[in-house]
C-alpha cells in the first residue's frame, strides 16, 4: 500500500524588519523545505503585516504568512528543524488538518502553487476588487 | 426591576450552536476575543454558556490563537 500523507498548515511570523526582496528569498526557501521533504503546497495566504498581541524577540510586529501543504508524516518535523535555525522567523505553528490521505488525489505539483499561483493569487484580488472587496485585495499583496 | 429568580443579564445559550457559521478558529480572534476577560483569561462557560463542546474548541483554538501571537496570553486592565 501506497505511503499515506497528511495535510497540515503553518502560520509562520517572519522578522517584520525584512525587506520585500530578503522576505521574497526566504519564503522560497521555507517552501523548498517542504518540496524538499516530499511535501506538495497547495496554498499559501500572505497575511502580510500585523501588530502581534504581545513582543516577541523585541518586535512588535510580524509579516504573517500561511502555508497549506500535503506530504509523508516528516515533511512537518523537517519543515519545524528548518524553521527553528532561522532567526528571521519569529515564531511560526503548524497544525494537522488531515490525514491518511492518499497522495494521488490531492492536487498535482504545479497544479496549484508554483510560478502560476502568483497569476491566480493577482486574478484573485483582481476578482476581490471587482466584487467591491477592497479590504481583502489590499490585504493579499504578493 | 429584576426579576428574583431570573439570571442577570447573562445569556445561557453556546453562541456556536445558535450560529454554526461563527468561526470557531484560531484564525478569526475577533471571535475569539468575545470570550477572553478583560484581563486576557478565558471566560468559563458557566457565564459565557457554551455547551462543553464548543468550549473545548474554543479553549484549543485560543491557545493556538495566543501561540502565534493573535490573542494576548494576559492583559492589563
Ligand atoms: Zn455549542
Amino acid at each position: 500500500m501506497a505511503e499515506l500523507w497528511s495535510r497540515y498548515e503553518s502560520l509562520i511570523l517572519f522578522d517584520p524588519d525584512l525587506g520585500e526582496e530578503a522576505r521574497t528569498e526566504l519564503i522560497g526557501r521555507v517552501k523548498e523545505y517542504i518540496s524538499n521533504a516530499s511535501g506538495r503546497i497547495l496554498k499559501t495566504d500572505h497575511w502580510g503585516l500585523r501588530d502581534l498581541a504581545f513582543a516577541m524577540k523585541g518586535r512588535s510586529k510580524a509579516y504573517y504568512l500561511l502555508v497549506e501543504f500535503a506530504g509523508p508524516a516528516p515533511v512537518s518535523t523537517e519543515l519545524a528543524r528548518r524553521l527553528n535555525l532561522l532567526d528571521t522567523v519569529l515564531k511560526f505553528q503548524t497544525i494537522k488538518l488531515e490525514d491518511r490521505l492518499d497522495p494521488s488525489e490531492l492536487p498535482g505539483p504545479g497544479e496549484e502553487p508554483g510560478v502560476p499561483a502568483a497569476e491566480e493569487k493577482a486574478a484573485e484580488v483582481a476578482a476581490a476588487a471587482r466584487a467591491g472587496d477592497v479590504g481583502e485585495a489590499e490585504k493579499t499583496e504578493e | 426591576m429584576a426579576h428574583p429568580y431570573r439570571r442577570r443579564g447573562r445569556r445561557k445559550v453556546c453562541r456556536f450552536c445558535v450560529d454554526p457559521s461563527l468561526p470557531l478558529n484560531y484564525k478569526h480572534p475577533e471571535v475569539l476575543r468575545q470570550f477572553l476577560s478583560e484581563r486576557a483569561k478565558i471566560v468559563p462557560r458557566r457565564i459565557s454558556g457554551n455547551c462543553s463542546y464548543h468550549q473545548r474548541l474554543l479553549t484549543r483554538e485560543i491557545k493556538r490563537a495566543r501561540n502565534v501571537a493573535l490573542l494576548p496570553f494576559t492583559e492589563m486592565p
